[in-house]
């Protein structure tokens, strides 16, 4: 008993003491269509793939939750495999019955009428019946490269021979979807762009050229000397977060003081994939006290330290240069820069722990009690073309 | 016989829930604390770009012409965000690249006019808003420099709301506000300058130590990119401080103080400091120049840089927290003596 006592009292501090410490370790485009696993699928069937001649994709290929695909070879697949029935052809295939779920709850423009000759700006747009293409369609990305389209087909997707879609203004074929309430026929020699989500078969009469997606959730995809590229997105943006700083107080001891406080986590993302390069400044306002520059004291400075950035898992990039100590005042100083063909991806500038902090704040010795404050601006820019 | 174990049994459950309850207590408070120093980082809710490409824009004019773009304001977030959108100029920032001006417009950011100065998004969303750049008749030919900046409409409310007022103690907060800029360059016809000079060379005293602060000022028409700064200190035939850096962008116009920092502590003297700067596109600017460390420059740093005081509300452990750990080792030590004692009792004989 007394043994089990002295484990009963071990174990228990030691799930007290270590547990709270490992737990705590956030004019309208629609938002696009997560497909999920069937991301990396350019081509997608339920029952059978077959492919005539001599298709050419790009991406994955497979069949799920049928394992029957022909035509490879003669047909190539390039940048991806072939999965007939594994279990990436599995997720896929959930991913592909989710995100037509998704689709199918997006609220639509009620939308009539063949589709030649039209152009459709960002939106979501519905079709009761079935959908034509004979001629072609613009889609205009109005400039923004997330634009996104969304276009709903009660029943059937039937494009005529000849017939394509054509991207402007940013538009992105990755951000183009199509849902298809029964099955889509691409017409000879189409040029058509998006992910096509068919909740039963995909048939190409032969010679189409697709910048997106076949993803067939019931029924067989049916190729004939087809070229399918997996679409994906060429820009994302450039976006920062800005350190939180905790307030807190402290007793003024007469003299000109130090204090150091913790900034909390921050990071920089480039998505742009232009490798511009960009630099992050940082501006401090005079400190006041209870609003009062003069009652914040002779000499009242915040400085701020540099931080060292941190490559997001898999980023290879060259990291952005921290600069040195900065003092921060009405003039902004970089504190980090990342030239062109550097800072790609993201980056994490971890929180302050307790031995080092890095903002230093100097009180002066005639500073006055209250509150004291200052506004930080943080500002994230590409490099100004000359 | 059988009332012993029990005994030792019932005071091993007192003295393990007291201590146990105080260990809780010490150690509930103790974790969270660096948690709460270390707030996570904010997820990004709004990003700016330029309609048509990923990164800065040139826009070619001619004095008293009208031109005209658009950028897109998205919503990167999950939530509702209002965005402001605000013309700025653009000047150095001290140590190099540009400083964004928002305010007190005098330069090309005057020029621009935005079609909305408040985008209202919804989650994921994006909008484009157009703008216009009216180039004065009389405007010199050269590369003009204007910006367009964006700013989460929350995070300014947040930080112009007045703080609370202390009477004995002083209590610290900062706002901080996350802006996203975007560069717009105006070329008009004329033949485009560089030059860059150097104002002075000083030996300068901040909280973060000291510092060799070069004085330039950037002329010309153009800005001047990827300046690359080479220079040592000496003294004597004894080398202080090597250095070799580059600075970003240099904008015509404004000057600047480039601050290069002094490893450790500078001692009263003199120091030869002698490099080059050379700008791409222009002429170096080499530097043969003697700085001195005054007493007044010594004292100066001393008062700089206090002694540093701890931020008790920005992650020190509370007080109580050590007390609570104090009782916690207290008990284990009186529970273990406990234990120790009972274990060198003699067995008590059975009475017959």
């Amino acid at each position: 008993m007394r043994v089990r006592g002295l484990i009963e009292v071990v174990a228990v501090t030691w799930l007290v003491a270590v547990g709270p410490m490992t737990g705590d370790a956030t004019a309208a485009t629609p938002a696009p269509i997560d497909l999920g696993a069937a991301d990396s699928f350019a081509v997608l069937g339920a029952t059978t793939v077959t492919s005539a001649g001599q298709s050419t994709i790009t991406g994955d290929l497979g069949v799920s939750p049928g394992t029957a695909i022909t035509g490879f070879p003669p047909g190539t697949i390039a940048q991806g495999g072939l999965h007939a029935g594994d279990t990436a052809a599995a997720e896929a295939h959930t991913g592909l019955v989710s995100a037509y779920g998704v689709a199918v709850g997006r609220t639509a423009t009620p939308s009539s009428g063949d589709l030649g000759g039209v152009t459709l700006t960002s939106g979501v747009y519905g079709w009761g019946a079935g959908l034509a293409l004979t001629g072609t369609l613009t889609l205009d990305g109005q400039g923004d490269p997330g634009a996104v389209f969304i276009l709903r087909a009660g029943s059937t997707l039937d494009t005529a021979a000849g017939s394509a879609v054509s991207l402007t203004g940013g538009a992105q074929a990755c951000n183009v979807f199509w849902q298809v309430g029964s099955s889509a026929s691409l017409g000879a020699s189409s040029a058509f762009s998006g992910t096509i989500l068919a909740a039963t078969s995909i048939t190409s009469a032969g010679g189409s050229v697709v910048n997106g997606r076949l993803l067939a959730r019931d029924g067989a995809v049916t190729l004939t000397d087809d070229t399918v590229s997996a679409a994906y997105c060429a820009a994302g943006e450039l976006s920062t977060t800005a350190p939180a700083i905790k307030p807190f107080s402290a007793t003024l001891t007469g003299v000109n003081q130090t204090i150091h406080v913790a900034l909390g986590a921050w990071s920089v993302s480039d998505a742009r994939g232009s490798g511009a390069g960009y630099s992050v400044t940082a501006t401090a306002s005079a400190p006041t006290v209870d609003g009062s520059v003069a009652k914040a004291g002779t000499g009242a400075t915040v400085t701020l330290m540099p931080t060292t950035a941190t490559a997001a898992a898999g980023n290879a990039a060259t990291a952005p240069v921290a600069a040195s100590g900065q003092k921060l005042g009405e003039t902004a100083v970089w504190i980090q820069n990342a030239p062109a063909g550097s800072g790609q991806g993201t980056w994490e500038f971890a929180a302050d722990f307790e031995a080092v902090k890095k903002l230093h704040v100097v009180i002066p010795a005639d500073a006055a009690a209250g509150a004291f404050s200052s506004t930080l601006t943080f500002t994230t820019a590409a490099p100004v073309a000359p | 016989m059988a009332m012993v174990p029990t005994m030792i049994t019932a005071r091993l459950h007192v003295g393990t829930m007291v201590m146990l309850a105080s260990l809780a207590l010490a150690a509930t408070a103790a974790a969270p604390a660096p948690a709460a120093t270390r707030p996570a980082a904010k997820a990004p809710a709004f990003a700016l770009l330029a309609a048509g490409d990923s990164g800065s824009r040139v826009m070619r004019a001619s004095p008293g012409r009208t031109l005209r773009g658009a950028v897109i304001v998205r919503n990167v977030s999950s939530r509702r965000v209002t965005v402001r959108l605000q013309p700025a100029d653009i000047r150095n920032a001290a140590n190099g690249n540009a400083d964004y001006i928002t305010t007190r417009l005098a330069q090309a950011g005057r020029w621009l006019k935005l079609s909305a100065t408040t985008v209202r998004l919804s989650p994921k969303s994006s909008r484009l808003v157009a703008f216009t750049v009216r180039v004065p008749a009389n405007a010199r030919g050269a590369s003009h420099y204007a910006g367009i900046v964006a700013v989460d409409a929350s995070e300014l409310a947040t930080a112009k709301a007045p703080r609370k007022r202390s009477t004995k103690r002083t209590g610290f907060s900062f706002s901080r506000i996350n802006r996203q800029a975007l560069p717009i360059t105006i070329r008009l016809p004329g033949p485009l300058k560089r030059k860059l000079t150097l104002r002075n060379v000083k030996l300068d005293v901040q909280p973060a130590g000291a510092g060799l602060m070069l004085g330039l000022q950037p002329r010309g028409s153009v800005l001047m990119q990827d300046a690359k700064v080479r220079l040592r200190v000496s003294r004597g035939t004894r080398t202080i401080l090597k250095h070799a850096s580059t600075l970003g962008q240099l904008f015509p116009g404004s000057k600047l103080d480039y601050r290069i920092a002094w490893k450790g502590q500078p001692t009263e003297g003199s120091y030869r400091v002698k490099g080059v700067i050379r700008p791409r596109a222009a002429k170096p600017v080499y530097i043969d120049q003697s700085v001195k460390f005054t007493p007044a420059k010594a004292k100066e740093l001393k008062r700089e840089t206090p002694p540093v005081a701890t931020a008790p509300g920005a992650g020190t452990t509370p007080p109580w927290v050590w007390i609570a750990l104090a009782g916690g080792a207290a008990l284990l030590l009186a529970l273990l003596f406990v234990i120790w004692k009972l274990a060198r009792r003699r067995p008590v004989a059975p009475a017959v």
